[in-house]
């Protein structure tokens, strides 16, 4: 009896031991992936589809969304400690050199290779793919694309008989005429840092101006920047009085209230403008492609956001199933409904879509011929753009001369770059 | 038998514990502070020291490689011959001068003024706890709001007394700063007056009858006894505010993020623009401790106030 006690307890754990690998297999709980996202409006679109991406794969995933500057702080510190604490990262298009240079996030391209018809890559805008691109190599998927337009009062433009300007002089003489009771023919953000910085950028854009040259050093005092300064500290005059502590929210504030008749703007923004619980000109403004200088190359600023995967995630496989489904041209039609914003050539030719945001024609246009590069994409930029974000406040608010302002920021520039 | 029993364990456990009590008895108190001093070492101590060791590194977070470079005293000088950190120190100072000065001159007044038992008072005094129990981001953005030069209340009615507000009070580097420290007066002079009131209502009235009785005005009653009476715990008050005006960072970064131009940077900014926005972590250490020298003579000063005016006791 004993013997067989014994022979039946040895096979028992025999068989437990054996089936124990396949049991695990079978019954391995699908990943939790942690996405952290900028607070913006796609990032609505996320956590709402993120409940579908579960019941399709199984695979949940976690949404946390941050402000711009705590999302930056966090995603450092989770890179440099390698603490792994998100499997994904949304990553503003600025960023991309260095979180790729410093090898944060998980080289993508291997991947789209491989899905590349499954993914339609061709779909995606060619300049879009700057969004996460960096040197050859895709770090991040681009998510959410946002053009640079001129959005503007199209009933009191046309009631004064001005044409949306499609030179730097048409502008100038609609700001101009624009201006005067109790109207401003333009507001742009002045305050110090990155708000007046990035402002002035699609100034300098218009101009034909960069921000380096072609060896990809500094060229911030170039000619052509010191006409956009001048040209962006003159427009101040046109501008509401308080526009030199303006940051995003109270230039779009002022464009919204009917006060100021023109501003230019990321594209993610129109639907606010066309928002009348937001909105005082939903029914009368309109945007088109911002107006270039005689003679420069026509080049429309791109930004946007991106979505990659932190290189210490341990659930890279399921990050990269997620990112796929998310950018996939089957969800995307519902992931623009709820906020986000295109980067696909179908998305902007959807008549679905196109019927709900009509302006998508005017920013497909726009990503046609766009430049992500018109903020660059290097690991110098933060510091690049908070040194503008001190002088070009200096020069709007005549504490310097433009060129003074542009002297000194070059100075400051050029040993960020070891010269 | 039981009994007999436990009364020998209770004695051997006795015996066991002496020993045990006779090392605490020798320890003293240090048992009983052991576990905030636990929490000083790790939450202050640590901190500051690990802090000063890389202040003399060059240390960049966002550098791939990781490396820290022994600068030895680099990162102070550099601090030193910083444009920037000069003219934050400087704005940083003046805005303590102004901003604990008014904050003093206000609080003492109001400590005066509610210290007499009137109809209102105590609805008055609760009400005076407003403005601190707001969170200081919340302050910030309501008073951005109301110095917006366009639609501000504070413009507006600037404008409709006459007053050219130009670009408003926080586009003008002339008023920008001032604007500043009149957040920081409304938010924290209630505070300082809140702790003056305390003071003059535990000094006794017998001196003051005394006071009364040898011809005294009340203008002298209050300069020769109560103010004098007072010293210790507006030299407290002083402290406190100093300390954290020179930590000022909230409004700053929420009404003007440093500007127009240089106007209104202060040292907290800069260094957590340096430290927390570039990862220059060496470099932010090492204002981080120009910081601390420079509360620590304030501190000093004060110390030394008291000293002279023998209120110490």
């Amino acid at each position: 009896m004993t013997v067989w006690r014994a022979t039946w307890l040895i096979l028992v754990v025999f068989l437990v031991v054996a089936l124990l690998p396949l049991s695990s297999s079978v019954a391995q709980p699908r990943p939790t992936l942690n996405l952290v996202s900028m607070s913006d409006r796609f990032s609505g679109a996320l956590t709402r589809m993120a409940p579908d991406f579960e019941r399709e794969t199984g695979i949940k995933v976690n949404v946390t969304i941050q402000s711009y500057g705590e999302l930056y702080s966090r995603a450092i510190a989770d890179f440099v400690g390698r603490t792994g604490g998100a499997d994904l990262y949304t990553v503003d298009i600025v960023w991309t050199g260095e979180w790729g240079e410093n090898g944060y996030l998980a080289d993508l391209t291997p991947m789209i290779q491989r899905d590349r018809a499954a993914i339609a890559y061709d779909d995606v805008f060619p300049a879009v793919w700057k969004l996460g691109g960096w040197q050859g190599k895709q770090y991040a998927f681009p998510l959410a694309a946002y053009a640079g337009v001129l959005a503007y009062n199209k009933k009191v433009l046309t009631d004064m008989g001005i044409k949306p300007p499609r030179s730097v002089p048409e502008f100038a003489t609609a700001i101009q005429k624009l201006t005067g009771d109790g109207r401003y023919g333009i507001v742009m953000n002045g305050a110090r840092g990155a708000p007046c910085a990035q402002d002035w950028m699609y100034h300098m854009l218009i101009q034909g101006g960069s921000i380096l040259d072609k060896d990809g050093l500094p060229a911030l005092n170039s000619t052509a920047n010191v006409r956009a300064l001048t040209f962006f500290a003159d427009m101040f005059k046109y501008a509401p009085p308080g526009a030199t502590s303006y940051a995003w929210g109270d230039r779009e504030l002022a464009f919204r209230s009917g006060t100021a008749m023109m501003q230019i703007a990321w594209s993610t923004g129109v639907r606010a403008h066309r928002d009348p619980a937001m909105s005082k000109v939903a029914t009368i403004s309109d945007i088109t492609t911002l107006p270039q200088a005689a003679g420069a190359p026509t080049r429309y600023p791109l930004g946007g956001w991106s979505i990659g995967i932190n290189r210490d995630s341990p659930n890279k496989q399921a990050a990269w199933e997620f990112i796929k489904w998310i950018t996939s041209q089957r969800v995307r039609r519902e992931f623009v409904r709820l906020g986000g914003e295109p980067i696909r050539r179908s998305e902007v030719s959807d008549p679905t879509l196109l019927a709900e945001f009509p302006w998508f024609a005017m920013v497909g246009k726009s990503f046609e011929n766009a430049d992500g590069d018109f903020r660059p994409r290097i690991r110098q930029y933060p510091r690049i753009q908070d040194i503008l974000g001190l002088e070009v406040n200096l020069a709007i608010t005549g504490q310097k001369s433009p060129k003074a302002a542009l002297d000194d920021a070059q100075a400051k520039a050029m040993p960020l770059f070891g010269r | 038998m039981g009994e007999y029993t436990g009364a020998t364990a209770d004695r051997s456990a006795a015996a066991a514990a002496r020993p045990v009590a006779k090392w605490l008895k020798r320890l003293g108190l240090l048992p009983w502070a052991a576990p905030a001093l636990l929490f000083m070492l790790c939450f202050a101590f640590y901190p500051l020291g690990y802090s000063l060791y890389i202040s003399f590194f060059n240390y960049s977070l966002t550098d791939p490689t990781q490396t820290q470079e022994f600068a030895g005293l680099a990162n102070y000088l550099k601090a030193f011959a910083d444009p920037a950190f000069r003219v934050a120190a400087l704005n940083s100072v003046l805005f303590v001068i102004l901003a604990v000065g008014a904050q003093t001159v206000l609080g003492l007044a109001i400590a005066v003024l509610l210290n007499r038992d009137r109809p209102g008072t105590p609805l008055v005094r609760t009400l005076l706890l407003a403005p601190l129990t707001l969170t200081p981001i919340v302050v910030a953005l309501v008073w951005r709001a109301l110095y917006n030069a366009d639609y501000g209340v504070v413009s507006y009615y600037l404008k409709a007394l006459g007053v050219n507000v130009g670009r408003g009070p926080i586009g003008e580097p002339s008023t920008a700063l001032l604007a500043l420290v009149i957040v920081d007066v409304w938010q924290w002079t209630p505070l300082v007056a809140l702790m003056l009131l305390a003071g003059l209502r535990s000094q006794s009235a017998d001196l003051f009858e005394a006071a009364q009785i040898d011809g005294a005005s009340g203008w002298q009653q209050f300069w020769c006894v109560a103010l004098p009476l007072l010293r210790p715990i507006l030299i407290v008050a002083l402290l406190i505010r100093t300390m954290d005006v020179f930590k000022l960072f909230d409004s700053v970064f929420i009404v003007t993020g440093g500007g127009p131009g240089y106007a209104t940077e202060v040292m907290n900014h800069y260094i957590f623009k340096t430290g927390l926005t570039f990862f220059d972590m060496g470099y932010a250490a090492a204002m981080s401790n120009l910081l601390l020298v420079l509360i620590g003579l304030f501190t000093a000063v004060y110390f030394r106030a008291i000293g002279q005016l023998g209120v110490t006791q």
